[in-house]
């Protein structure tokens, strides 16, 4: 195990290097550069170049990003003067992340409840009504989820601030708008995955033995479907903590998302390199750390991935 | 001790009825017959089946019906609501929603379709090479996945979409660059189920090459899946386009999808309800109705939720 | 037989008419004019509703091309387009700021056009003192400019915004700073008075005065600090209006003699002298800081030269670096702002300029206090507790990208005149958000979106208000294109184009067609006078004039050798 441990630790950062690399590369093939604007003149272009160390070939600016990286120094923005990326990454992704997990704890935990009931009574009412919730929350777009909620509960109702990020009051909002999404495909995941195993013949076998229903569906139903769902949990997770632009747009909420896509916008080379790196390594440690996880709980994961290997 | 000997008379030969009542009867019922039986039975299935059918049908006929060009500008005419001329209303340029509507769905399915495809031919060969073979091949290509997967989407759909000239050729190439890697996984992972299977070996065995065993048992077999994971990839890829329009990225004036005019519905939300209503039921619906095929055939394809 | 005989036959017409069909004059299509624009949700609709005009008008269909507004940008800068939607905002209120964008060889003059005529008229604008000759040769100038039509005038861009009626003195501007707090109040506001709610849209990128370009950190820094002068409501810059108490001017309009107000300081406690105005304006143009708005300060006698100073790097070349920085350095001793005491500052112009005060009046002429801005280096300005302010408000709070709360400043020398508290900024860059926000009375005034108007001249008529920008919108042609080389081609889209049409019916938002290239907010030579209703006034037609365009285009188009397309009949 440790091995398997060290080698997908090992496999995490070649990865890593490869998505900067291929940052870098695209980056820079992108028309225009961070200083483009309508009034600037080459003169103070080739100034700005010089501070910035824009000057340079390309290849010694790889290098020094390369040797930053691994000092975990991402640089100063560009776009924000004066603000290093390492502190505006600390100072949003706490936002997102608190955003993201509301929503996440939201959606896991209903969702897991619906999926349950709609496997429960297959093909009755209730596993309709589940259904159309789940469905109706994967086809409807969150901005058009966010703005009637806005609508409704802010401004015609007056129950809930319509934006701002001051109180738990203004999580509400966004925190649904964005967790409806996942609901809905956690609610159909975990319906499936209960079906699969309510078939299988160990539930069979429970029943023959006479435990209650209750029992059978908690212990041996619930307990065995949630397994692929934590496999999903981990990219979910980093998924849904900085992937929070559209939310984060419209309810004025001070987080990681928009600088995702504001980065490319305004060529914030080091703001880019910044998100891309930290979205990754998020990414990557969390589907590693589900890796081991599934590979401790599941042996039968460890021997396939033996063989694999 | 009485004994009987049967004389000819007790034999009475075979009516023709007889004679066939061994033979089976039933035409032989073929994996995808009884998928399509069970699949019948699905009432959700069978509606989304319908209406997919009949938003395709307007897709195709819609804008030709109509008696607007989808780009035609009716000035004096601008966000209009639904109206005898103007079936659906029109937009802020006076161009007519109804046109628009069904023009835009015809490309967000066609985007949908074709990243999907995309995905699907990529992620089937990708996946079924790297399972079948194992070792270090497979080790090699699935970490290529991994490292694509690792990629941030949306930076990289962003920086493509900057980097190449705008169209629908370069939202489909974006998406597709890194919407593969599901397919390969999912594909892998049967196809490392299935080899293992007795009729795999038997092929091997009288002497099959690996690409037939590829093209012939273990593609095939993984079908199922892929046809279920194809139903919602292409609601996520009409998603995905839908997302891109909303920062901006979606498909070229004057061209419409259902993404680009959900987002310009949104910008007048507040006063022109129905300039967004419209194409977010339509996109809902299309999302809605491939979810319950692809629900549909899920249970239909897995025997084991047969009841 | 019969048939193979008429098969024959009817092969050779056909061969001999196709031959015939070969040898008249032979005419081309049309290339197709590729046109570049911004890809904003408003600007695809703009540029599409010129498309939509130009095939309209003249039968042609221009390719479209939206792209990020940097990709745009670079691609005019790389003439990589054909026609390009493009604006120009003004720097100083004189129309000099639009007309020498198109001198040859001009940093901006991305069409590559050039006029000799032109750029003689330019340059005497620029160096006489006689108001009267100047205008007349910048009016003379923007004739052949229009004439020859390298740039097509479309529109000038007008504000919309609806405020509260409870909210009132913001005193809003066609120039940078846009919006100016100092006077404003409110009377019965429901949230308690002596506060304001409004919605900045975004995080001030930059509030270093001296590096600072944008709207948003502009408007904070007018609020947080003060120039020299500051100007009044009415418009006007009088003396002792900003830390100024007074100024001389000499006989040649060369030298201004600045007296600093007495007991001014900064936050911190420390006087506020003319050493920080001079630490501040060498620092603007010195390479190091590397300021995108340096040029406005070439006013200043030297001040360019300073700017043009090489520095190599430093671990590359420690000899070079060692002589540039000399250089550097009797660079800036001669450039012509000088503290001769702490109330005193002389400063020595390169021409006569007419607007040289309202200059001072701009964020880039604000004053710097040279200890707290070395104190804190590259992160001056990026926190509350990290500058330093002189202006009318203090910041109080600021959370990054999400809120920001300005405090009166009690230790402001007008601290009497400023009657708010406090104004709270939001952060949001959603259009709808804004909008339910004030209609919720969370917001006190808001920019009101294009789409939004009828909505708002419906409903809150009297809350929504317009006033002109200085601001200009113009195609801009590429002089290379096949078609588009020819002036006769170029003349007629201009002619094609219903200005008229394209305000009324695409932009919708209180746009004015533009019959001229600077827009009515550039003065003439006086306050009060408008330079191109003076001069100007109505010289491209606002209708265009159809019938001429397509005439004129169908000429030039054949003289070049192509066909010349039929305009829809409708």
């Amino acid at each position: 195990m440790g091995r398997y441990i060290l080698r997908r630790f090992g496999f995490m950062l070649i990865s890593l290097w490869v998505i900067v690399t291929v940052s870098f590369i695209l980056m820079n093939a992108v028309p225009g550069g961070p200083f483009t604007s309508v009034k600037l003149t080459p003169l103070v272009e080739k100034q700005l170049e010089r501070k910035y160390g824009l000057d340079k070939p390309r290849w010694q600016q790889y290098i020094t990003l390369l040797k930053n990286l691994l000092r975990f120094d991402l640089g100063l923005s560009i776009r924000e003067r004066g603000r290093s990326v390492n502190d505006i990454i600390k100072y949003t992704f706490p936002t997102s992340a608190v955003l993201g997990l509301e929503a996440l704890t939201f959606a896991v935990t209903l969702g897991l409840a619906l999926g349950i009931i709609a496997a429960l009574y297959r093909g009755k009412g209730l596993d309709y009504a589940a259904i159309i919730i789940a469905v109706i929350g994967v086809s409807i777009p969150n901005f058009v989820v966010a703005s009637i909620l806005q609508y409704v509960f802010g401004y015609k109702l007056n129950l809930l601030p319509i934006a701002r990020w001051e109180s738990f009051k203004h999580t509400i909002l966004p925190a649904f708008a964005l967790g409806l999404g996942t609901l809905a495909s956690m609610t159909r995941m975990m319906r499936s995955s209960m079906l699969e195993v309510l078939s299988q013949d160990f539930i069979r076998t429970a029943k023959a033995k006479g435990l209650t229903s209750a029992q059978i569906i908690w212990r041996h139903g619930v307990r065995n479907a949630i397994l692929p769902i934590v496999t999903i949990l981990g990219p979910l997770t980093a998924a849904i903590t900085t992937g929070t632009l559209v939310i984060e747009r419209m309810f004025g909420i001070p987080g990681l998302g928009k600088y995702f896509v504001e980065s490319i916008y305004n060529r914030d080379y080091p703001m880019i390199m910044g998100t891309t790196v930290f979205y990754s390594a998020i990414l990557l440690f969390m589907t590693f750390l589900v890796d081991i996880a599934y590979g401790l709980v599941d042996p039968r994961i460890r021997i396939a991935r033996g063989k694999g290997d | 001790m009485l004994r009987y000997n049967p004389k000819p008379e007790d034999f009475i030969p075979l009516t023709l009825d007889e004679k066939e009542s061994d033979a089976i009867t039933r035409p032989p019922i073929g994996y995808w017959q009884d998928v399509w039986m069970r699949f019948r039975k699905n009432k959700l299935a069978l509606t989304g089946l319908a209406i997919l059918a009949i938003l395709g049908i307007m897709a195709i006929t819609g804008p030709i019906i109509s008696q607007w060009d989808y780009r035609e500008c009716d000035y004096g005419h601008f966000n209009e609501f639904v109206s005898s001329s103007h079936w659906f209303g029109t937009d802020y340029l006076g161009r007519d929603m109804f046109t628009r509507l069904w023009h835009g769905t015809r490309i967000s399915v066609f985007i949908g379709v074709t990243a999907a495809v995309i995905d699907l031919v990529i992620g089937v060969i990708w996946g079924g090479i790297a399972g079948y073979f194992g070792g270090i091949v497979d080790d090699i290509m699935m970490r290529i996945v991994d490292i694509l997967y690792g990629i941030p989407y949306l930076l990289v759909v962003i920086l493509l979409l900057v980097v190449m000239e705008p169209g629908l050729a370069s939202i489909i190439i974006a998406m597709s660059l890194t919407g593969w890697v599901g397919m390969a996984r999912l594909v892998r992972g049967q196809v490392l189920q299935l080899k293992e299977m007795e009729y795999v070996l038997a092929a091997r065995s009288i002497g099959a090459s690996p690409r037939r065993i590829i093209a012939r048992h273990l593609i095939p077999n993984t079908m199922g899946v892929v046809l279920v994971s194809l139903t919602s990839s292409i609601p996520g890829a009409i998603f995905g386009e839908a997302f891109l329009s909303f920062i901006g990225l979606g498909v070229p004036m004057p061209q419409a999808s259902l993404g680009t005019l959900a987002n310009e519905g949104y910008q007048v939300l507040r006063i022109y309800p129905q300039n967004m209503i419209i194409p977010a039921v339509a996109m809902s619906l299309l999302i809605l109705s491939f979810n319950f095929v692809g629900d549909g055939l899920r249970d239909a394809l897995d025997p084991r939720l047969r009841q | 037989m019969q048939i193979k005989k008429t098969a024959v036959v009817f092969t050779c017409v056909l061969l001999v008419a196709s031959l015939l069909a070969g040898c008249g004059p032979k005419k081309q299509s049309l290339p197709a004019i590729r046109f570049l624009a911004d890809d904003s949700e408003a600007a695809k609709k703009y540029a599409q509703g010129l498309q939509e005009i130009f095939r309209k008008n003249l039968g042609i269909e221009l390719v479209l091309e939206n792209v990020d507004f940097k990709t745009r940008l670079q691609k005019m800068r790389d003439q990589d387009f054909d026609l390009v939607f493009a604006g120009w905002g003004a720097d100083y209120n004189d129309p000099m700021s639009f007309i020498d964008l198109w001198v040859t060889d001009g940093p901006y003059n991305d069409v590559g056009w050039s006029n000799e005529e032109f750029d003689e008229l330019v340059t005497l604008a620029k160096t006489s003192t006689d108001q009267q000759e100047r205008m007349e040769a910048m009016a003379k100038a923007e004739k052949i400019l229009l004439d020859e039509a390298p740039i097509i005038p479309v529109y000038w861009r007008q504000r919309n915004f609806a405020e509260h009626p409870w909210a009132k003195g913001i005193v809003r501007t066609a120039f940078a700073p846009s919006n100016e707090w100092k006077w404003a109040y409110t009377e019965g506001r429901p949230g308690g008075d002596n506060e304001l709610n409004l919605n900045l849209g975004e995080e001030p990128p930059d509030l270093q005065s001296v590096t600072c370009t944008d709207t948003v950190s502009i408007d904070i820094l007018n609020a947080t600090l003060e120039g020299l002068v500051r100007m009044n409501p009415d418009g006007v810059y009088e003396q002792g209006s900003g830390l100024a108490e007074s100024w001389t001017v000499s006989d040649d309009g060369l030298v201004y003699t600045f007296t600093i107000k007495d007991g001014l300081k900064w936050s911190n406690g420390e006087p506020l002298t003319a050493h920080d105005f001079e630490y501040a304006w060498k620092t603007v143009v010195d390479p190091r800081t590397a300021s995108q708005y340096n040029y406005i300060m070439f006013f200043v006698k030297g001040a360019e030269d300073v700017a043009n100073v090489e520095i190599p790097d430093e671990e590359e070349d420690p000899e070079g670096y060692k002589d540039a920085i000399a250089e550097l350095q009797e660079a800036l001793d001669n450039m012509g702002v000088q503290a001769i005491d702490d109330n005193h500052l002389v400063v020595t112009l390169e021409a006569p300029s007419t607007f040289f005060l309202s200059l001072c009046a701009f964020s880039t002429y604000y004053p710097l206090n040279q200890k707290a801005h070395e104190q804190w280096g590259e992160g001056y300005a990026t926190e509350v507790d990290k500058m330093l302010y002189c202006g009318p408000f203090v910041i109080d709070e600021w959370k990054h990208g999400s809120k920001m709360v300005l405090k009166k400043n009690t230790g402001y020398w007008d601290a009497d005149n400023v009657k708010l508290d406090s104004i709270h900024f939001d952060m949001i860059k959603d259009i709808n958000t804004p909008v339910t926000m004030y209609e919720a009375n969370e917001l006190d005034a808001i920019g009101v979106p294009g789409d939004f108007i009828p909505k708002f001249q419906s409903e809150r008529p009297d809350e929504f208000k317009q006033m002109p920008e200085a601001v200009s919108f113009y195609l801009e042609c590429n002089l290379n294109h096949p078609l588009l080389k020819d002036p006769k081609v170029r003349q007629a889209l201009s002619l094609a184009l219903d200005r008229q049409e394209y305000c009324d019916n695409v932009l919708r938002n209180y746009s004015e067609p533009a019959y001229a290239y600077c827009p009515p907010s550039m003065q003439g030579a006086e306050p009060g006078e408008v330079f191109v209703e003076k001069y100007l006034k109505d010289y491209l037609p606002i209708t265009g004039d159809v019938a001429r365009a397509q005439k004129l285009f169908k000429e030039a188009v054949e003289a070049l050798g192509y066909e010349a397309p039929e305009p829809p009949t409708k």
